[in-house]
């Protein structure tokens, strides 16, 4: 992974919403649905945001008591799993900044994607109407 | 058949079959809506939305009409073909939405605000006996920035909760406990939201339960109507001034069975109460992903919500109206 690489959320598969700081995922397709709480919902809403792979690190070491290596780390294998399952991609958007983080650090818990698979079998056996996703919305 | 071809000829025969029929004025989602039935199909509809019926004039917002599914119909549309999911057809513009099943073929003018639908009203599994026109009416409501959620609502004294969870947590028997508790009941696993008024609205007055579950919900079996699969039972009929059109939310609720000698309540997580709500509700439906589940965040984020530890039905009744009084 380029610490330059932006990425994006795959918009036509994935609905995300961050309630409490911790990101809900909804993969459309398979119907598996995740949360990433702390660490993770605030990597979630960088992606959203078209924040650099590097500068989310930044964002990352600025608001949690972690070492910069650690967060790289993490990053990468977070940012790895929602590529790998299809929720991100890359972009071709220039970079945002992150926002400027204040006051004390947080104690850092390592980000976990946690992952909900009942709907899948559901929709395994039961898929949607053919066509609905071709209804377009305003 | 193309969409359009489909389209026309639904509308033409409803056109002709239900412009003879009496038209019933619904209040749908807080809106005025205006069904108009042909005579064999009116009792199955209105058995599960009559008891939306009102005598308010306002202008409605959407028309129904429903004519019977005749057997050349189905020649004509290739209904047999049809997935049990059925088959959705937007036209390429989106004004115009065609779903065909096996039993019903509708088509829904998103800008005219119409439905028209083809109904064999005899051939219908009860899942769709009990709730007809469910994916028009989704899209339809959707695009009026309310939602077609999975859960139950039920009231007292226009104080709603909201129940959902993922299948089998027990919605639906929560909710139906609660009935027979003396709650106003709004729906078992079909309802509708206002997430920006924090309002409820009920869709369907009839609900689905087991045959061999129906001895523990004993007052409901004489109203029982007829299906293969499962009883189909209008609530309405059962006590009709307890299905009420629709109530504000005060609570959202997650029911999990634990086999507890008493049912209790305590607060839950906004994040769980998320993923109680929005996966079911989004997953599979017709409804816009991304805005509706922004929506259900803000609803999650304005209520209180609770997990309910259920053990013996007769339990709920009293755990839910200790929660509304607490609320």
């Amino acid at each position: 992974m380029n610490s330059n690489d932006v990425f994006e959320p795959a918009a036509d598969r994935v609905a995300g919403e961050v309630i409490d700081g911790e990101a809900i995922l909804i993969d459309l397709v398979t119907g598996v649905y995740y949360s990433m709480d702390g660490v993770g919902g605030r990597i979630w809403r960088l992606v959203e945001r078209g924040v650099a792979s590097s500068a989310i690190v930044d964002a990352i070491v600025a608001a949690y008591d972690v070492e910069r290596d650690i967060a790289a780390r993490d990053v990468s294998a977070v940012l790895g799993e929602l590529t790998r399952d299809g929720l991100i991609r890359r972009s071709s958007r220039e970079p945002q900044p992150a926002d400027a983080v204040a006051g004390e650090r947080l104690p850092y818990l390592p980000p976990q994607l946690q992952r909900h698979r009942d709907l899948e079998d559901l929709l395994a056996l039961d898929p949607p109407s053919p066509g609905m996703k071709q209804i377009p919305w305003k | 058949m193309p969409a359009s071809e489909i389209a026309r000829h639904v509308r033409a025969r409803c056109a002709a079959d239900a412009a003879s029929a009496g038209a019933v004025r619904l209040t749908l989602a807080g809106r005025s809506a205006l069904l108009s039935a042909n005579p064999y199909v009116a009792p199955s509809l209105l058995r599960t939305l009559g008891h939306l019926a009102t005598t308010a004039e306002d202008r409605p917002s959407l028309t129904l009409r429903a004519a019977r599914l005749r057997e050349e119909d189905s020649d004509v549309l290739g209904t047999g073909c049809a997935p049990v999911a059925g088959i959705v057809q937007p036209s390429p513009d989106g004004r115009s939405v065609v779903h065909v099943e096996r039993w019903t073929v509708g088509h829904l003018d998103r800008s005219e605000g119409r439905i028209d639908v083809l109904i064999a009203p005899a051939e219908l599994p009860s899942w769709r006996l009990a709730k007809p026109l469910q994916l028009l009416l989704s899209i339809h409501l959707a695009d009026r920035g309310i939602d077609v959620v999975h859960g139950a609502i039920v009231s007292i004294e226009g104080r709603g909760v909201l129940i959902t969870g993922a299948g089998g947590s027990g919605k639906s028997t929560a909710a139906l406990a609660a009935f027979l508790d003396g709650f106003d009941f709004l729906g078992d696993d079909c309802v509708a939201v206002d997430a920006g008024l924090a309002r409820g609205y009920s869709l369907y007055g009839a609900v689905c339960i087991e045959h061999d579950h129906l001895p523990s919900f004993g007052g409901m079996t004489a109203f029982v109507q007829s299906a293969s699969d499962k009883a189909v039972v209008a609530l309405s009929e059962v006590a009709p001034q307890r299905v009420v059109h629709d109530t504000e939310l005060v609570a959202l609720v997650v029911p999990r069975f634990t086999g507890a000698v008493e049912v209790t309540t305590a607060p839950l997580a906004k994040r769980d109460a998320l993923l109680a709500l929005a996966p079911g509700s989004i997953v599979r439906r017709a409804v816009p992903p991304a805005a509706a589940l922004s929506r259900m965040c803000r609803l999650v984020e304005r209520l209180p919500c609770f997990a309910m530890a259920t053990g013996p039905v007769d339990g709920i009744g009293p755990a839910l109206r200790r929660l509304l009084e607490e609320t």
